[in-house]
């Protein structure tokens, strides 16, 4: 559905290294990374908003650099809240958006607003965080799109409302027609419904694999202090350690017999912790 | 590409504007610089721009499936047809001035006739081959480019004024005496031949401009 390959962007300060990725088709992939880790930048750049300095990107098959504006006709996309025209009324904005969007579901817009409680009348400034994140969300659904962008789109929202936007998602990907790619800092919204994983850090990809995969290539170990030797500190990916006791996380792979730790499996956010305490960083 | 156009002026341009081109009717105002009553269109303008931008307007157009260039296209209609209301709304009031009220024309400068509109034609160009590219290094920025533009407007005003004044060619140029209708029409020509080669240049560099921009 969609295929990101060797994707690069400098800027003084921060690059987009090298990053490949492919989304399948009919699933959820989550796309995890500390705050500057460069996923709003790979997203920007995915939808040529940010010119990347070099790589390919393909959606269904049409090169990203040649029908642009085609792709984006078949894509839902949204990069934040909706904030803009703040002043307006939802219905005077989105009647001005929905124009130039040929695919655009009417009946759909409408079930959307419905479910999310929003209402065309209201203005977008008096729309709660989490209300504006829903009407950018049904807004992205309305087109009929193939392939959903969504830059952190369940942040903001209370738990309720991130559980009901979930279902959403699934119901999308339900056909199997349908793709999802959403960045997120709440790990425990993928654990719920992401059926792979992108992890970028520092504008590196470190890993996309499975969900399932990356849980079960990954464990927690803890133990006392002294547990943590030369050997196994080599071994492990991160670690923290208090005045007694450590806990690290390290591949499954590499954990052998003699190690006198404490297993346990590990949660995407525990591998994303300590994927940012690396020893090479 | 109708669209976007319409999107423009649906959100971009305040309504206020087509209030606000009717001051040119202080063009019947006696012995006064005519340019003022055309200069509120830049008034309506910046006001659109600046709430555009407050209103967030660069992301509401980069969540839109539109090719930067017909952005650009946009930005530029939008300015070209505020600019031609305001010399369409002009055009009544500155009969009425030469026909009924100011009969003895102006004393501080060009009177209401086609050389006036000439000018102002050209002094139109010069906005848009100032302000337009400049706005799209950014696609936000206007401050700047609008003073600057302003600026540069009022000079080059002040600088045509005291060259028709004090060139030999004052009576043909200034004044309504039928003889020289033909060379104001000229200068009518020349305005807006000026105005649409500036604003063409300005809408190719934009576009150089724009494509280059981060969003």
């Amino acid at each position: 559905m969609l295929k990101v390959e060797n994707l690069c962007k400098n800027y003084e300060y921060f690059s987009i290294k090298n990053v490949s990725f492919e989304l399948p088709k009919g699933y959820i992939t989550g796309f995890i990374g500390a705050n500057g880790a460069g996923k709003t930048t790979t997203l920007k750049s995915i939808l040529n908003l940010v010119h990347p300095d070099s790589g390919k990107i393909t959606i269904a098959g049409k090169d990203m650099g040649v029908d642009e504006i085609a792709i984006k006709r078949e894509i839902g996309f949204m990069l934040g809240p909706v904030d803009y025209y703040a002043k307006s009324r939802i219905g005077k904005t989105v009647g001005v958006y929905k124009r130039f969007f040929p695919n655009w579901d009417e009946q759909a817009y409408k079930n959307y607003l419905d479910k999310f409680s929003l209402n065309e009348n209201k203005k977008i400034c008096e729309l709660s965080a989490g209300m504006k994140v829903k009407l950018g969300v049904a807004l992205a659904l309305s087109q009929n799109a193939k392939l959903l962008i969504l830059d952190e789109p369940t942040s903001g929202l209370d738990p309720v409302a991130r559980d009901e936007l979930l279902d959403v998602f699934r119901e999308i990907v339900e056909s199997g027609e349908r793709s999802v790619l959403f960045s997120t800092h709440i790990t425990s919204d993928l654990e719920k419904c992401a059926d792979f994983i992108i992890f970028i850090r520092n504008g590196e990809l470190i890993l996309n694999s499975a969900k399932d995969d990356i849980m079960e290539s990954h464990l927690l170990i803890s133990g006392r202090k002294d547990a943590l030797t030369q050997s196994l500190k080599e071994r492990v990916i991160g670690f923290k350690e208090t005045a007694y006791n450590f806990t690290a996380l390290i591949k499954t792979d590499n954990i052998i017999a003699d190690d006198e730790v404490i297993k346990e499996k590990p949660n995407l956010e525990d591998i994303m912790v300590y994927y940012n305490k690396e020893k090479s960083l | 590409m109708k669209n976007i156009i319409y999107k423009e002026l649906k959100l971009v341009i305040i309504p206020a504007t087509y209030l606000i081109v009717l001051l040119a009717a202080l063009i019947m105002i006696p012995n006064y610089p005519y340019l003022v009553g055309m200069s509120y269109c830049f008034l309506a303008l910046f006001i659109s721009f600046s709430t555009a931008q407050t209103n967030k307007d660069n992301e509401f157009t980069a969540s839109l499936p539109v090719p930067r260039k017909n952005i650009v296209l946009a930005k530029h209609v939008s300015f070209i047809t505020v600019e031609l209301l305001q010399i369409a709304v002009a055009i009544p009031f500155a009969l009425l001035s030469t026909l009924l009220i100011n009969k003895n024309g102006n004393l501080v400068g060009l009177d209401a006739n086609f050389t006036f509109f000439g000018v102002t034609f050209l002094c139109f160009g010069v906005i848009n081959i100032i302000v337009l590219p400049w706005f799209f290094r950014t696609g936000y920025k206007i401050g700047i480019p609008f003073l600057t533009a302003i600026f540069t407007y009022v000079i080059l005003y002040v600088c045509v004024e005291l060259a028709v004044q004090l060139s030999p060619l004052k009576a043909m140029l200034d004044g309504t005496a039928a003889q020289y209708i033909p060379y104001r029409i000229a200068v009518l020509f020349s305005g807006i031949a000026v105005y649409c080669a500036l604003t063409f240049i300005s809408y190719k560099r934009s576009v150089k401009n724009f494509e280059k921009v981060n969003l």
